[in-house]
């Protein structure tokens, strides 16, 4: 069915094609192999490094789809006291920023910390937290909300009235569960824990505060310590293997049947007693653990450095505000058209195009941001005379906007997607029938339903935006800061409880856009689908 | 207007659904195309839409080209309007936006008209705020059928409309669409694998298999002159019994001998076409049949019967003509149209 | 429409902070808390500006290179020799012929070639828990290795380029053997698993883990200023070195150099000759508590506090030149 001559494999690719920049640098780097120093990498650092890696991904993985599930389905199928409350709140450990969530857990945690020590002087010695299980812990805690968004998302509409039907053909509510509600929900977790999977891949903050060694540690040490950008390269086409298992093992995973229902929901299955008190203290202790705790340490770290919320802070605030809010819009339209792109032409080569396009989120940042940089500078010197590239290499916002377009397009993609796929395409022929060409389709049809799902996609990518580092550093405006900026330069000197405000606001900033979104959501659902009570 | 399709073969990749497909519906009266699921009918309806490309042939409207191998012409050009199967309501606009959505061209005062015309016809202007998923399937049907008519198209498909919807409201929506189309006077399509929806509704009717149109014509003639034998199995209910024709035309079979039909008189084997009224309930008759099965239609019995030979054929008897499973009752031939085919 | 409006503002904003005015431009790796201060006292003495940007030695080092020749960057300030040596390597810095700055940075502080400066000195030295271990304990690095130090040493990960730095002057002095084995001895030795920051070891040893760590001399300072009470005190090793031991603390500067394809040359020249003179170097070296590299300037009376030492007096470029070398030193001997 064509319209127009729109070619779609074509606009994905363009959208792909920043992405091909940081993949060639890191294929061309494979032209120029030192073996010596891969003689040394591959005795003494990646037997180390890689298992390691496998097995944070691994646990990490599991780790959220069980929890970000099991929060999820509570939620959605049962009724239990703080239930709402529950239901948007536990989205909100999304605003912590791993590193600083690392941060806390040490300085509480570990040997040193206040928690440990007053427990060590009750008599209960902790166990050393400072590997790669505290690592995991850490992650899981911080990537945790990304399935259960989705989950989320997925059986809002619907889950409650699949439990009632799978309990009228005779099955106890843990066999509804088990046996319905888990397969309907099977495309969002994975969809979610690739997301997170892929931001384990590409963490740098979380597991150097715990001094655990992976992929991304060690392409840093190629890179700083042993001077070999070339390596640093290589070491990272390695890691984007391990992505491409990843990607093969989703895009298997979610050949499985979608079932998609539409009509009223029905009421959540009601817990009583000692399954609904367990229920609220679950998600209790989750949200106090993920959110409640990190947050008043930071403000207890605060406390002390609250004179420090000068005029420079705000002015970082307001800066991490505008390019979050810059970058959800840009990322919201550039994944809209991606989604789009594979609605209308669903092909091979447009999925490849998606595929590349989604890879950035799995490359450390830091790396990411050179690849991009140094062939956009090589370009730029050809074309010296042209101002406007000058000032992209001045380190401009339009530079970071590209560098951002490529680390968060997974993002935005999977909501947005996800979002698309529910649109029936007969309303897009009813809307055709009905004189109103492709802009006014998208803009008629697929915009007001996609609403939860693009909310969804900007919220994460603001959030995103807010808590990066590494890009935001090296391509920033000269004398440019954003609060992010502010916790780097006060923790690359250790001064930690200094950087708890900065971090503090980060966590603010971030909890607003989610909470809008789950407001959002909710109202949606309820307009659409009748109240979810 | 008047609808008009020249030999239209389409498909994709390879694998042919329609193969030559011709017919014509004129001017403010409602066609059906009717088969199984599979037969090509569904493709059929969305080439005339222009979401299927065709590889060879013409779709006319008036004459001019919508549909060929070179010309395709945009579906929102070809004013045509579509009912689809699952509605396609878009579940965040209300009664009101849904059917005002193809009407976004015109003056806000004629579109507020045409819409108050259309919820009066259907019978929704006291729901014309609601949202679909707080009317019930008849209601979102009617809907649906408002906002295809609300732009005033020159033609209007219908895509299954009712197979989401229980018999009973079938039957009298089936009415009311009829009704409705009769007083826009709109030239319609329908596509079904309902025989009852396509009798209640259409003035012509196409039955398909494989991809072809095997008899485009009245329901009265699909049922008592079926041109082709799986027309004659698909439409209505009856047996094939083998007989002989002899050489003066007549048929001799083994409920009797049936008289000579103009037309087709080559002597051989065949088979008649047995109908269920074609067979009477005749106590006095020689003929009888065992009572294999029986269902309860209100007026009449339809009773499965066992000829002596072993075959089956059905029989329509008054209900006050009670008979157990099991019985013999008498039977005698009855035969108006005598319908062969040979083999 | 009000939203596209405010789009508009925003980029309208954005455009407007990439107008240039000529100044210099400074690439630091030096926190912006620790070269503003002293950027501003230039800009008041002078009148000229100065723009810069932070970021880490990596990324700087491979922003420049990638600029070339259209680079704005006048000046390159990063912490550690390792990082300067590397931008020599790179050839991102131009040498630099000035009497003034051969006479106010000692010569094992700056690059033999003339492309880098030292601007001010970080001691990596031995912190110890003041109530477990008495001085007299203490003697050198290289002691730290021995079986008496088992189970009560702390070390921050082998990834951060101070450890690399003293690694790698060790290889220098001491070659493979004698550094391998020394590496060896301190990972046999400790406590806790090598910990991402000076301040987790200061706190390790403070909260009785373990008797004595490796940490840069500001950290301490940093930590006893605002708690003074820490059972932490400071010790200069290799003050009378035996062999196999190097010839005294182990130190490190952060410096500068001017970028190979400066715009304003002379300008970057005459900033850091300012740089290396009393009244700047008092500022710079008192941000961060660290010492002045110019003799003649007086320490800060905290650091001053810490009593005098004999530096180790090999050129800082040895610490470049070795270590990637340290580095795969430091890999075979499982140093995290």
């Amino acid at each position: 069915m064509k319209q127009g001559s729109v070619s779609w494999p074509l606009i994905a690719g363009f959208l792909a094609l920043p992405t091909l920049l940081p993949l060639a640098a890191s294929i061309a780097s494979f032209a120029r192999i030192d073996t010596e120093l891969w003689s040394h990498l591959i005795e003494y650092v990646l037997p180390h490094v890689v298992p390691q890696t496998a097995l944070i991904l691994c646990v990490v993985s599991i780790g959220v789809s069980v929890l970000g599930t099991s929060l999820a389905l509570l939620v959605s199928l049962f009724e239990f006291p703080g239930r709402r409350f529950f239901s948007w709140a536990l989205i909100l450990p999304l605003a912590i920023p791993g590193y600083v969530l690392a941060t806390v857990f040490i300085g509480t945690l570990d040997y040193a910390g206040s928690v440990a020590t007053i427990l060590r002087q009750l008599g209960i010695p902790l166990p050393e937290l400072r590997n790669s299980a505290g690592a995991c812990l850490v992650l899981i805690a911080a990537l945790y909300p990304y399935v259960y968004l989705v989950v989320r998302t997925s059986l809002a509409s619907q889950g409650a009235r699949v439990l009632e039907a799978a309990r009228s053909m005779g099955l106890s509510p843990r066999q509804a569960v088990v046996r319905v509600a888990l397969p309907l929900s099977a495309p969002a977790i994975i969809g979610g824990s690739l997301l997170a999977a892929m931001e384990t891949l590409s963490d740098f903050g979380t597991v150097a505060a715990f001094n655990v060694d992976t992929l991304t540690t060690a392409i840093y040490k190629a890179w700083f310590s042993l001077f070999s950008v070339d390596a640093a390269l290589q070491i990272a086409g390695i890691l984007l293997l391990f992505v491409l298992c990843l990607i093969i093992l989703q895009s298997r995973a979610s050949a499985m049947a979608r079932v998609d229902m539409s009509g009223p929901n029905a009421a959540p299955h009601r817990l009583r007693g000692t399954a609904a008190r367990s229920a609220s203290l679950f998600c209790s202790l989750i949200l106090l653990l993920c959110l409640g705790l990190p947050v008043m340490q930071l403000v207890l770290w605060s406390l002390e450095y609250l004179s420090r919320a000068d005029q420079r802070l705000i002015a970082a605030a307001k800066n991490s505000v505008s390019l979050g809010a810059l970058a959800a819009l840009l990322l919201g339209v550039a994944a809209l058209i991606l989604a789009y792109a594979i609605r209308r032409n669903p092909g091979r080569l447009t999925r490849m195009a998606m595929r590349t396009a989604t890879l950035g989120y799995a490359l450390p940042g830091a790396l990411l941001a050179v690849g991009l940089f140094v062939p956009l500078a090589a370009m730029a010197s050809v074309f010296n005379a042209t101002f406007s590239l000058n000032i992209i290499l001045q380190g401009g916002i339009g530079l970071m906007l590209l560098a951002y377009l490529v680390r968060f397009t997974a993002v935005a993609y999977a909501p947005i997607a996800t979002g698309l796929a529910k649109i029936k395409p007969s309303l897009d022929e009813a809307a055709r029938l009905a004189g109103h060409g492709a802009l006014a389709q998208v803009s008629k049809v697929h915009l007001p339903l996609l609403r939860p799902g693009l909310a969804a996609a900007c919220a994460l990518v603001f959030v995103d935006v807010m808590k990066e580092m590494p890009i935001t550093l090296m391509m920033r405006p000269f004398g440019w800061d954003t609060l992010a900026i502010r916790v780097f330069e006060l923790t690359s000197e250790g001064e930690w409880e200094q950087a708890a405000l900065p971090s503090l606001l980060i966590v603010i900033v971030g909890l607003l856009p989610v909470w809008l979104l789950v407001r959002n959501m909710d109202q949606r659902e309820n307009k659409l689908h009748g109240p979810a009570t | 207007m008047d609808l008009q399709l020249e030999n239209v073969v389409a498909g994709y990749k390879g694998n042919t659904v329609l193969h030559g497909l011709s017919l014509r519906i004129a001017q403010g009266s409602l066609g059906c195309l009717l088969g199984p699921s599979g037969c090509g009918k569904t493709t059929a309806l969305r080439a005339i839409a222009g979401f299927e490309p065709i590889t060879a042939g013409r779709i006319l409207c008036n004459g001019e080209v919508l549909s060929s191998a070179e010309h395709w012409m945009a579906p929102e050009k070809r004013g045509v309007g579509m009912v689809f199967q699952d509605l396609a309501l878009m579940p965040h606009l209300n009664v009101r936006d849904n059917i005002a959505f193809g009407l976004h061209r015109q003056a806000r005062a004629t579109r507020r008209a045409r819409v108050d015309e259309l919820l009066e016809l259907v019978g929704l202007a006291q729901s014309e705020q609601a949202f679909p998923h707080e009317l019930s399937g008849g209601q979102q049907q009617r809907v649906a059928l408002a906002r295809a008519l609300a732009p005033r198209p020159r033609l209007i498909l219908l895509d299954e409309p009712f197979s989401s919807l229980d018999v009973e409201l079938r039957e009298r929506l089936s009415q009311d669409v009829r009704r409705i189309l009769l007083k826009e006077r709109m030239t319609a399509l329908l596509v079904t694998h309902s025989q009852l929806e396509a009798f209640a509704m259409a003035d012509a009717i196409g039955v398909m298999q494989g991809g072809k149109l095997l008899q485009w014509d009245v329901a009265y003639n699909l049922y008592h002159r079926p041109k082709d034998r799986f027309v004659a199995d698909f439409v209505g209910e009856g047996a094939f019994l083998p007989g002989q024709r002899k050489c003066d035309g007549r048929v001799e079979m083994e409920l009797g001998v049936l008289p000579a039909r103009p037309g087709a008189n080559e002597a051989g084997a065949v088979d008649i076409l047995i109908r269920p009224d074609d067979i009477i309930h005749d106590d006095e008759s020689p003929m009888t049949g065992e009572v294999l099965a029986r269902a309860f239609r209100g007026a009449e019995f339809l009773y499965t019967l066992r000829l002596p030979s072993g075959r089956e054929v059905l029989s329509l008897v008054p209900s006050h003509h009670d008979h157990a499973i099991g019985s013999r009752i008498g039977i005698r031939l009855d035969v108006e149209h005598v319908i062969t085919f040979s083999d | 429409m009000r939203c596209l409006f405010a789009i508009l503002l925003v980029f309208g904003s954005f455009l407007s902070l990439a107008a240039q005015a000529t100044e210099l431009t400074v690439y630091s790796a030096r926190i912006e808390d620790l070269i503003k201060p002293v950027f501003d006292r230039y800009t008041a003495e002078t009148g000229t500006k100065i723009r810069f940007i932070t970021d880490k030695e990596g990324p700087l080092l491979q922003r420049l290179r990638a600029e070339g020749e259209s680079s704005p960057a006048d000046i390159l300030i990063t912490v550690d020799a390792g990082n300067l040596w590397q931008a020599a390597q790179l050839k991102v810095l131009q040498p630099v012929q000035s009497k003034v700055l051969e006479k106010n940075i000692p010569a094992h502080l700056r690059d033999a070639e003339n492309y880098w400066f030292g601007l001010s000195i970080r001691a990596r030295t031995i912190v110890y828990h003041s109530a477990r271990i008495k001085p007299s304990e203490l003697s050198s690095y290289e002691a730290l290795a021995s079986k008496s130090w088992k189970n009560r040493i702390c070390l921050r990960t082998s990834k951060k380029v101070y450890n690399q730095s003293l690694v790698a002057m060790m290889l220098a002095e001491l070659g493979g053997v004698r550094t391998e084995e020394v590496v060896k001895g301190w990972v046999a030795n400790l406590a806790a698993a090598p910990f991402a920051s000076d301040n987790e070891v200061l706190e390790a040893i403070a909260s009785g883990r373990c008797d004595v760590g490796l940490v840069n001399s500001y950290y301490y300072g940093r930590m006893v200023r605002s708690n003074p009470d820490l059972p932490l005190k400071l010790y200069w090793p290799n003050q009378s070195p035996k062999k196999g031991e190097i010839g005294g603390v182990h130190v490190n500067v952060s410096g500068v150099g001017v970028t190979t394809h400066s715009p304003n040359r002379e300008e970057a020249v005459r900033f850091i000759e300012w740089l290396s003179s009393s009244k700047a170097q008092q500022l710079f070296a008192a941000l961060n508590l660290e010492f002045p590299v110019n003799p003649e300037v007086e320490p800060d009376p905290l650091t001053a506090h810490w009593g005098s030492f004999k530096q180790d007096q090999i050129n800082l470029s040895e610490a470049g030149k070795r270590q990637a070398e340290a580095v795969r030193l430091m890999d075979r001997a499982r140093y995290r």
